[in-house]
C-alpha cells in the first residue's frame, strides 16, 4: 500500500473516498475526490499550491505525487494519504483484521497479541464500495482475515453488491474452515472467484505446530483445505523456506503432494525479514545458498505429480537457471528493492528484485547476470 | 531446531495402525491409507516399544505418513478417512466398466483362449438387437457418470451391427449426464474400410491383442484353419494409424511358449510405437484350462521373467526410451500417489459388480468375464447375477450372489491377507479363488505370486539408484 505524509484541512478522523478527476500542471498534481457515502467532494494537491486556502475539505504535500483516477484513497486527519486500492491494479490488498489464531515464529505481520487489535473489516468495505474497477482482483489478509467469519462474509458481500465481477485472493490458515459450515457458506459467495491461499509448514503435525504456535494446527489447516475444495474453491498451498523444514522439505513436499493433489498451486516461497521473522533470524533464517538443491528436488516432485509450481521472493541469481521458468515476480512494488550490482543484471526484467527487508541478509549473494 | 520435535514428540506419540514385513532393505511399514516407510531394524524396535534414542526427524517422518500421532484430534482422524476414502473411491464410484459380449463366434482359435468361443460347451450365438438395448437400459440405471462399454465376443467385430446400434445410443447416454467411451476388443482380422471409418468417427478405442513378434504371436494366436494373424493384426493397426487413429492399445498372454522371450516381445511393442506392455499372465479359464500342458509354466518361472523384462525396460529409459509396463505402474500409482486405480481383478472388495459387469450375448449378467467363464467351462451359476430379459441391476445388486463375492474379497479378512504388509495396494479376484479351490483343490495359495511381485516393485520404489526412483514416480503419476 502506497503512503503520502501531507497536511489536513478540515478532516476529523478518517475519510475515503475516490478520486474521480486528476489534472496536472507544471507545478503538480490536483485530484478530485469523491467521498464515501455521498457525502460530497475533497480536494487533494501535490506540489506547489495554486490558491491560498483550504475552505474545504483538502489535504496538500509540497512533494509532488501521482494518483490516477479510479484510485480509492483514505484522509486522516493527522495528515496521511494511503492508497486503499489502486486502479488497474493487481497488487491491491484489503489488510482486514491484525489478530490471529497462529503465532507463526517467521510472521512477516505485526500481529497484535492481546489488547489493542484492531479489526478493518468495516473500512475495507467502505473502500470496496467505491472501487470502480470493472473486474477488481484484490488480496484479502491479515492476521487470519477469517478470524471473524461474519465480517469476512459481510465484506466479501458488500464487494459483490456492488459488483459482481470481483475476485479473491484469501491468504488464510484455513483452521476456521475445518467447521464444513463456515467452508459451505464461503463457498456460496465465492465458488469461482477466490484462490484460498493456506500455508503448509511441515508434514510433521508437531513441527507444524511448533512453527505457528498452535496446538492441532496442521490438522485444522488440512481439514479446512479439504473442505474449501470439497466445496469447489480452488485452493493454493505455500510454503516457505525455513531452518525448521530445509533438512526435510522433500517430506514436506510429498505430502503437499498426497493430501493436496487437487491443489491448483504451490508456491515455495522465501522469507521476508521483517517483524517477527526478524527477530526470531537466528531460529528461521536460510542462507539463499541451500536453496538451490532442495528447490530443485521439491520443484521436480511437484512437476512430476502434475502440480502447478512456483517460486516466490527468490530473486534468480540465487536459484539455479533450470529453475528460473518456477519463478515469479512476486514481491510487490512497495517492498521490493534492488541491490547497487542489480544494474549490470541482464535478466532484471523478469527477476522479483529483493525485500527491502532482506537486503543486508542477502546482498552479498547477489551475482548480476550476464547474458 | 532440530530439537523441537525430539522436546516434543519424544516418548508421547500414539501408534497409528501398520502392517510390517522384514526386507532386506529394512522393515518395510505400511498402513491403510496407502504410506509407507522403510525403518532400520534398530529403530523399527524403538518405534514400536517407544522407547528412546529414534532420532527425532524419523518420527517426524512417520507422523507425516500416519504412522504416529502425538495426540489424536478429530481433524486428523478426518483427514485419515478422506485418504481412506480417496484409495477406496471405487466403491463410490459405481459400475462404470461394462463389458458387452455381442457374439460368442470367433473367426480366429486361440490356444490359451480363456473366453472358449468353442461351440462345445453351449449354443454360440449372437446378441439381438432387442438384448443389446436391454443391455443399455440397465447401464443408465449405473449411478456411475462415466460409462465406459467394451465390445468383447468372441470376435465382436463379426456382430458388428450389435456395435454400431449400441454405439448410436451414445446421445441418450449422455442425455442422462453420463460421460460415455466405447472400447472394441478385437483381433483385428476382418475390419473392413466402411467399419474402421465408423470407429475412428466415433472414438471407439480399439484394444487387440499382440503376443510379440510373428515367431511368437503365431503360436497362439491362429485362425480356425491354422495360419498365423501376426502379419494381418500388424496391417489392420497401421491402417488406424493411417487415419489418425492413434487409440489403439494391445496385449499380452504370457505363455509357456513365450515366457522365456518377452524382451522380443517388448522389442516389437516398441517397433509398433507402442509405449508400454502389459505382462499379463495367463487366465486358467476355458480352454487355457484345457491346454494347460502346453501353456502353464511355474509361478517362480513367471516372476522371474517378470523381473528380468521390468529390468530390460528400465535399461530402456536409462538410454531415454520412454517405455512403461501397465501392472507396475499400476500398483506404483496405488503405493506412491493418494489415488486407487481401476483394475477390477484386484480390488479390495473385489471390482466384480461394483466396478464392472459382464453382459453375454443371451442377456445373462455375470460379476466378470472369469465369472462368465466359469458357467460356460463349468455351468456354475455361483457368479451368474440374472439376464436382462428377466430382472433388472437392482435385483442383480441384491442377489446372495453379489453379496457373497464382495465379503469373500475383502482382504482384511482373508487368512494371510489380512495381515500382509501389501494388502492396502492388493486385492483378489473372487472367481479365481473360487475356482482355484474348487478345481485344484484349497490347498492352492491364494496369493498366486502378488507378493513376490510387490517385494520387487518396492525393492525399485526404495531403489538405491535415483533414477529409478524417479522413473517409478513418474509411471505412478502418469495419466
Ligand atoms: S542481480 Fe539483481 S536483478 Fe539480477 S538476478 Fe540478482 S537480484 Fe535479480
Ligand atoms: S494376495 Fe498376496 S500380496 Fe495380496 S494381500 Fe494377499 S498375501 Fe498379500
Amino acid at each position: 500500500m502506497r503512503g503520502f505524509r501531507g497536511v489536513s484541512y478540515n478532516i476529523a478522523g478518517s475519510l475515503y473516498g475516490r478520486v474521480d478527476a486528476v489534472k496536472s500542471d507544471a507545478l503538480g498534481e490536483s485530484c478530485l475526490v469523491t467521498c464515501a457515502d455521498d457525502s460530497g467532494y475533497a480536494y487533494v494537491r501535490s506540489g506547489s499550491l495554486l490558491e491560498g486556502v483550504f475552505l474545504k475539505r483538502s489535504w496538500h504535500a509540497h512533494e509532488r505525487m501521482h494518483l490516477s483516477v479510479g484510485d480509492v484513497i483514505c484522509l486522516s486527519s493527522d495528515g496521511r494519504l494511503i492508497v486503499e486500492y489502486s486502479a488497474g491494479s493487481r497488487d491491491n490488498v484489503f489488510c482486514v483484521t491484525d489478530r490471529c489464531n497462529h503465532r507463526c515464529i517467521m510472521c512477516p505481520q505485526h500481529v497484535v497479541i492481546s489488547g489493542g487489535a484492531v479489526d478493518r473489516y468495516a473500512e475495507c468495505c467502505r473502500v470496496a464500495r467505491l472501487v470502480e474497477d470493472s473486474s477488481p482482483l484484490v488480496g484479502i489478509t491479515g492476521g487470519e482475515p477469517l478470524i471473524a467469519p461474519d465480517k469476512f462474509v459481510g465484506l466479501v458481500e458488500t464487494c459483490l453488491d456492488s459488483n459482481a465481477n470481483w475476485s479473491f485472493q484469501v491468504l488464510t490458515n484455513a483452521t476456521a474452515c475445518a467447521d464444513y459450515q463456515l467452508a459451505k457458506q464461503l463457498a456460496g459467495y465465492l465458488k469461482g472467484r477466490a484462490v484460498f491461499c493456506v500455508p503448509i509448514y511441515s508434514d510433521s503435525a508437531s513441527v507444524h505446530d511448533q512453527i505457528v504456535g498452535s496446538h492441532g494446527g496442521l490438522w485444522k489447516a488440512t481439514l479446512g483445505v479439504h473442505h474449501l475444495a470439497c466445496e469447489g474453491i480452488d485452493t493454493e498451498i505455500r510454503t516457505v523456506l525455513l531452518s525448521h523444514n530445509m533438512h526435510r522439505f522433500r517430506s514436506l513436499v510429498e505430502f503437499i503432494c498426497k493430501n493436496f493433489p487437487f491443489a491448483g498451486h504451490v508456491a515455495l516461497m522465501g522469507q521476508e525479514m521483517i517483524a517477527n521473522a526478524r527477530i526470531n533470524m537466528d531460529r528461521v533464517w536460510v542462507e539463499p545458498s541451500e536453496y538451490g538443491g532442495v528447490l530443485v528436488d521439491a520443484v521436480e516432485l511437484l512437476d512430476d505429480s502434475r502440480i502447478n509450481v512456483s517460486i516466490y521472493n527468490i530473486p534468480l541469481c540465487m536459484l539455479p537457471e533450470n529453475l528460473w521458468k518456477y519463478a515469479s515476480r512476486s514481491i510487490s512494488e512497495w517492498k521490493v528493492v534492488h541491490a547497487e550490482k542489480c544494474s549490470e543484471c541482464s535478466v532484471r526484467s523478469e527477476c522479483c528484485g529483493i525485500f527491502f527487508s532482506n537486503l543486508k541478509y542477502v546482498e552479498k549473494y547477489v551475482v548480476p547476470i550476464r547474458s | 531446531m532440530r530439537d523441537i520435535c525430539r522436546d516434543t514428540l519424544m516418548n508421547e506419540y500414539i501408534h497409528l495402525p501398520f502392517f510390517f514385513q522384514r526386507t532386506p532393505y529394512g522393515v518395510l511399514l505400511t498402513n491403510d491409507i496407502g504410506e509407507h516407510h522403510v525403518l532400520e531394524d534398530d529403530d523399527f524396535e524403538k518405534f514400536v516399544k517407544t522407547k528412546k534414542g529414534i532420532h527425532a526427524d524419523i518420527l517426524c517422518e512417520l507422523e507425516g505418513k500416519f504412522f504416529c500421532v502425538k495426540k489424536m484430534t478429530q481433524e486428523m482422524i478426518e483427514i485419515y478417512a478422506t485418504r481412506y476414502r480417496t484409495k477406496k473411491y471405487f466403491i463410490f464410484e459405481s459400475t462404470s466398466l461394462h463389458m458387452i459380449v455381442v457374439t460368442n463366434r470367433c473367426n480366429q482359435s486361440c490356444v490359451y483362449c480363456h473366453a472358449s468361443s468353442d461351440d462345445a460347451y453351449m449354443t454360440s450365438g449372437d446378441m439381438s438387437v432387442d438384448t443389446a438395448d436391454l443391455t443399455v437400459k440397465n447401464i443408465l440405471m449405473s449411478p456411475s457418470r462415466h460409462i465406459k462399454i467394451e465390445f468383447q465376443g468372441g470376435e465382436p467385430t463379426l456382430n458388428f451391427e450389435i456395435i454400431r446400434h449400441v454405439v448410436s445410443q451414445r446421445g441418450v447416454l449422455e442425455g442422462h449426464g453420463k460421460a460415455v467411451s466405447f472400447v472394441v476388443c478385437s483381433n483385428l482380422l476382418n475390419v473392413s474400410d466402411e467399419e474402421m471409418k465408423f470407429l475412428i468417427d466415433n472414438k471407439v478405442s480399439i484394444s487387440t491383442s499382440l503376443d510379440g513378434p510373428a515367431y511368437l504371436h503365431d503360436q497362439c494366436r491362429v485362425i480356425n484353419s491354422g495360419g498365423g494373424t501376426h502379419d494381418k493384426v500388424v496391417n489392420t493397426l497401421s491402417r488406424f494409424r493411417e487415419n489418425g487413429h492413434d487409440d489403439v492399445a494391445a496385449l499380452l498372454t504370457v505363455h509357456k511358449g513365450n515366457i522365456s522371450c518377452l524382451h522380443d516381445v517388448v522389442d516389437e511393442y516398441l517397433r509398433l510405437g507402442f509405449e508400454s506392455v502389459f505382462i499379463r499372465g495367463l487366465n486358467p479359464f476355458g480352454r487355457c484350462e484345457k491346454n494347460a500342458d502346453i501353456l502353464a509354466y511355474e509361478q517362480e518361472e513367471f516372476i522371474s521373467a517378470y523381473k528380468n523384462i521390468m529390468e530390460y525396460i528400465i535399461e530402456f529409459n536409462k538410454k531415454g526410451v520412454r517405455v512403461s509396463e501397465e501392472y507396475f505402474s499400476m500398483m506404483a500409482r496405488r503405493i506412491l500417489t493418494p489415488f486407487g486405480c481401476g483394475f477390477v481383478d484386484m480390488q479390495s472388495p473385489a471390482g466384480g459388480a461394483i466396478c464392472g459387469l459382464m453382459y453375454d450375448a443371451d442377456g445373462n449378467v455375470f460379476v466378470s468375464d472369469e465369472a462368465r467363464m466359469m458357467y460356460r467351462s463349468h455351468a456354475d451359476t455361483a457368479f451368474l447375477l440374472g439376464n436382462v430379459h428377466v430382472d433388472t441391476r437392482s435385483e442383480w445388486f441384491r442377489s446372495e450372489n453379489v453379496e457373497r463375492m464382495l465379503r469373500d474379497s475383502v482382504l482384511e479378512c482373508i487368512p494371510g491377507c489380512g495381515w500382509c504388509v501389501f494388502a492396502p495396494y492388493c486385492g483378489v479376484d473372487p472367481v479365481r479363488i473360487y475356482r482355484d479351490t474348487r478345481m485344484d483343490g484349497i490347498s492352492r495359495d491364494i496369493c498366486g505370486g502378488k507378493k513376490a511381485l510387490f517385494e520387487y516393485i518396492f525393492s525399485k520404489i526404495y531403489s538405491e539408484d535415483a533414477f529409478v526412483r524417479r522413473l517409478v514416480r513418474s509411471w505412478a503419476w502418469q495419466r
